[in-house]
């Protein structure tokens, strides 16, 4: 056990060492495009929007802003972790690494990324917005939530990556599809109620949703939707940790 | 004799086989898989048996040497001694700290410097993160890389990083050592050094398995010599027996295949006669 975690802080230094090439202020580059997507989200649906919230552009603005934020990280982190088994071939053919130590490492990178990045400005947010200094302590468990939910997806696909070689293709699909499908610019109310119930079943609904909540509402109203958020993050990671168990013996041939 | 042998046996092989899907039978694409599976196509892939019931006990302190023709399955026993490879079928044990020797300074990041890379290298290869560090010093001074710590490793020559892999992998006390061919690496003053350290592993009387071509090379360092052929253990024994038996099995070989030639040619020649 010691040895594994040993294994991926290694290799999630690397990835980060190799991701910035030494600079430590790279980390900022990652805010860059969020930052630059609100302003634009903001611009074009701000005016309309706002209705939503309160009358309000700038708890549209911080809406969106975390939405970016959750999103990238999936989005991102799955798609290291996709390729992180098969780019690591050479290296399974030559030494002895546990598989699993790959895909955790690439989430890992990201979540150091978002530690790093993103935290700080979340933490002030939810000072600033909220105005509860309790809600930070709520603030890891939609976080902790994103980073297995993406963990799980992370095993699956990077064990369906090493049987099957076209699955990058098939999961840009599959990633655009839950970024559009998720509420991140626009709020999911101005979906009819059947669509709702459907866009509701997505992973990232809960986490989004409840982020949202400890960052901006003075009152938590659904207080569930952080359990539900904790839920299904922890129930994905154990599925696919399982599932890539089942597909593991066999990696070596593929390799 | 036996029983004595497995009670001090610090690896013990029994019954292993490893059967691998051949290279080309990849089907890496789950759409044709899929459309394949629908139009009732599908097919299992194609498998190659590698090792087949191989059985193998080493004694703590023994020196093994692993002979045989290419492709014969002797560096694909020392990955799955190495726990690079699993077993399809029977048991692999092992105990103590294994340095497999194999394939030297895969895992070097080019863009990282040459510390960090000995810090990750090391880990990888088995090492705790808190040795390995405590390690990296000694590391730098034995590969001689000490003005180099902070190049990225893509600056160095190859035989400064062939001494770089070889400083890291031997820098450890292992129980087991597992080598492919006695490796000597860098310019002539550090191939005599990595000569010593070798040596001084086989002194120390640290378990050993080596794959080697070199008969001379196995008489000077084995005490035991398995010859291996298609995936099975052909022979067990003493020294000098197994290679008298593979060498003889080798003249067969190059006896029966000359002979053949012959006969066709004269084949030929009573062909054309007629």
């Amino acid at each position: 056990m010691r040895r594994f975690w040993d294994v991926v802080f290694v290799l999630t230094r690397r990835l980060l060492n190799v991701r910035y090439r030494g600079s430590r202020l790279g980390v900022y580059w990652s805010l860059l495009n969020p930052l630059l997507m609100t302003i634009v989200y903001a611009s074009v649906f701000g005016a309309n929007f706002a209705q939503y919230y309160h009358g309000s552009i700038k708890e549209y603005v911080v809406n969106v802003f975390i939405g970016l934020i959750v999103l990238n990280f999936f989005v991102g982190a799955t798609e290291a972790a996709l390729t992180s088994v098969v780019a690591n071939g050479t290296l399974l053919n030559k030494l002895r690494i546990s598989f699993e130590a790959f895909p955790v490492a690439a989430v890992a990178s990201f979540g150091v990324q978002l530690a790093v990045g993103a935290t700080p400005f979340l933490l002030v947010l939810t000072l600033g917005c909220s105005g509860r200094p309790e809600h930070l302590l709520l603030l890891p468990i939609p976080l902790a939530s994103l980073a297995l939910l993406s963990a799980g997806i992370g095993f699956v696909i990077a064990g369906l990556y090493v049987h099957y070689r076209d699955i990058p293709y098939m999961y840009e699909m599959v990633a655009f599809l839950i970024w559009i499908t998720s509420p991140v610019f626009y709020p999911i109310s101005i979906a009819p109620e059947r669509i709702q119930a459907v866009l509701k079943l997505n992973p990232l609904y809960p986490i989004l949703q409840s982020l949202r909540e400890v960052v901006l509402a003075p009152v938590i109203t659904e207080p569930y939707l952080l359990l539900w958020a904790l839920l299904t993050g922890g129930g994905v990671c154990a599925v696919g940790y399982a599932l890539f168990r089942m597909m593991k013996p066999t990696f070596m041939d593929m390799l | 004799m036996t029983e004595a042998v497995s009670e001090r046996a610090v690896i013990s092989l029994s019954g292993v086989s490893l059967v691998r899907r051949t290279h080309e039978e990849y089907s890496h694409d789950l759409k044709a898989s899929a459309f394949a599976f629908v139009e009732g196509r599908y097919r299992k892939s194609l498998r190659k048996t590698v090792l087949d019931g191989v059985d193998l006990d080493v004694p703590a302190g023994a020196k093994v040497g692993i002979i045989g023709p290419n492709g014969a399955g002797k560096s694909t026993i020392l990955k799955v001694i190495a726990g690079i490879l699993a077993p399809t079928a029977g048991s692999v044990w092992t105990t103590g700290r294994i340095a497999p020797l194999l394939e030297l300074g895969a895992g070097f990041e080019p863009d990282l410097s040459v510390t960090e890379n000995i810090v990750s290298y090391g880990v990888l290869l088995g090492g705790s993160r808190a040795e390995t560090l405590r390690k990296v010093e000694s590391i730098l001074a034995y590969a001689e890389l000490e003005e180099y710590r902070n190049y990225p490793v893509r600056a160095l020559s190859s035989g400064m990083l062939a001494r770089l892999g070889f400083a890291v992998a031997t820098d450890v006390d292992p129980d087991v050592v597992i080598l492919d061919e006695i490796l000597t690496v860098g310019d002539e003053l550090f191939r005599k050094k990595s000569r010593r350290r070798i040596e001084g592993f086989l002194k120390r009387g640290i378990t050993t398995l080596i794959v080697s071509h070199e008969m001379q090379t196995i008489r000077e360092t084995c005490d035991r010599v398995v010859w291996v052929e298609r995936g099975r253990v052909r022979l067990a024994g003493g020294v000098e027996s197994t290679i008298a038996a593979y060498l003889d099995s080798i003249d067969e070989v190059a006896l029966r295949m000359v002979r053949a030639r012959y006969s066709q040619r004269l084949n030929g020649a009573a062909s054309v006669a007629d």
